[in-house]
């Protein structure tokens, strides 16, 4: 969409009420919400495939 | 040869930094995004006094008489800062324009008030490279008609530069009748973009018409794309630094996240996307002014790639945060925020690298 893009808060030239810059936004929310991407992909390699867990390390 | 910068440079970049970190904090920032002009007269006089606002404007009109490279460092240091002020249309691509294309009497008229911060210019030309929503502006029988979208600093300007159809370039003072600036809400409040409706707007003057407007308005936007790129890898430097910090001070099941390896490789990649861009803006910089052949292809390369290294960073950035990331109170969206408008502005990389193969000369028959 290119500049139009950019566009929120109901400027007469934003497209589809600014659902394509909202659900961006929101996207990056979702990477994060219920656990990180970075959780799952433990969990997969853990769970599902079978690898072993990464060392427990006591403190810092 | 010495292909870093120089001491006085570095010198002017850190003076820079340190006066917005003290003077314009995020805390302050959150402050004038509020405000209608969407800047603080204040903050630009300020910046002005430090030789920022005249940092392109020659010698001989009160400026510092310096290259796009230093005005690219005050841009990065500007975007590091989320500043909103009116750098790139009044200290960058208005004096390269009037540079190019004006006359003896517009340089000596306009250039002086440019460098003291005194008339903040906005620049309307987003329609010479996309057109948007029928938006256009044609110049006939000394009069303006029609609209241009996506004006840059518009909100807070003094006095527009439009180029219109056929070549021309011209010089509108805010209160021109018949003009209007509608401000546009875009997903970055530090910016103050805006719309213009001329209704048989009188301009003031024009610049020189033909094909030495022609190549102002190329040479302007060239210019403006070098500094988006600067303030793009501004941006990132923020983002990188405060996702370092908090990944190191951040604890989950008993460590700081910092030390997983996930946590750790996401921040090692952001600095080894960003860290080989730096060379990519000073190149562009230094090549607009010393290489001109050069310019234009390095200004598309430089603003296309930082603007899709940059997205992905803050992207990363913000998800090293986790959720506290995601919210208002937290400063690092003002930087995402930043970098998103920053790729969409003066070009996005798809119609940058058109250009660019265009310009080697790739285009299909």
């Amino acid at each position: 969409m290119g500049e139009l893009g950019t566009l929120y808060h109901h400027s007469k030239y934003e497209r589809a009420g600014g659902a394509w810059l909202f659900h961006y936004m929101f996207s990056i929310g979702l990477i994060i919400g219920g656990g990180t991407a970075q959780i799952q992909k433990n969990i997969i390699a853990e769970r599902g495939l079978g690898l072993p867990r990464e060392p427990r390390v006591g403190g810092r | 040869m010495d292909f870093g910068l120089s001491e006085e440079q570095r010198l002017f970049q850190d003076t820079l930094v340190r006066f917005l970190a003290e003077t314009v904090p995020v805390a302050r920032v959150r402050e004038i995004v509020q405000t209608e002009s969407g800047h603080d007269r204040a903050v630009w006089t300020a910046l002005a006094e430090l030789g920022v606002a005249g940092v392109l404007v020659p010698e001989a009109f009160g400026g510092g008489g310096l290259g796009l490279l230093d005005a690219a460092l005050a841009m990065q240091a500007l975007g590091g800062a989320a500043t909103p002020a009116p750098f790139l249309g009044s200290a960058v691509m208005a004096p390269v324009a009037l540079r190019e294309a004006g006359s003896p009497a517009q340089q000596k008229e306009w250039l002086p008030r440019i460098a003291l911060g005194e008339c903040c210019v906005g620049i309307a030309a987003n329609e010479v490279f996309s057109r948007r929503e029928d938006a256009r502006v044609r110049l006939s029988r000394g009069r303006l008609r029609g609209h241009s979208l996506f004006a840059v600093d518009a909100t807070g300007a003094d006095v527009f530069l439009v180029a219109a159809e056929d070549d021309a370039l011209a010089i509108v003072p805010r209160d021109a009748e018949g003009l209007s600036v509608e401000p546009l809400s875009t997903v970055d409040r530090t910016r103050q973009v805006g719309a213009l409706v001329l209704d048989g707007v009188q301009p003031a003057e024009t610049l020189r018409e033909g094909a030495g407007a022609a190549r102002a308005v190329e040479r302007m936007l060239d210019a403006g794309r070098v500094a988006l790129a600067a303030d793009v890898l501004g941006a990132c430097d923020r983002a990188i630094e405060m996702s370092v910090a908090y990944a190191k001070q951040r604890e989950q099941f008993g460590r700081v996240i910092g030390s997983f390896q996930a946590v750790k490789h996401m921040c090692a990649e952001m600095v080894a996307e960003l860290e080989p861009a730096r060379s990519l803006f000073w190149y562009a910089a230094h090549a607009f002014d010393a290489v001109p052949q050069d310019g234009a292809l390095t200004a598309a390369h430089a603003k296309a790639h930082l603007a899709e290294v940059g997205t992905a960073i803050a992207k990363t950035a913000t998800e090293v945060h986790g959720g506290i990331g995601f919210t208002d109170a937290h400063d690092l969206h003002f930087f995402f925020k930043r970098v998103l408008l920053d790729r969409q502005l003066l070009g996005t990389p798809e119609l940058l690298r058109s250009r660019a193969a265009r310009l080697q000369g790739w285009e299909a028959a």
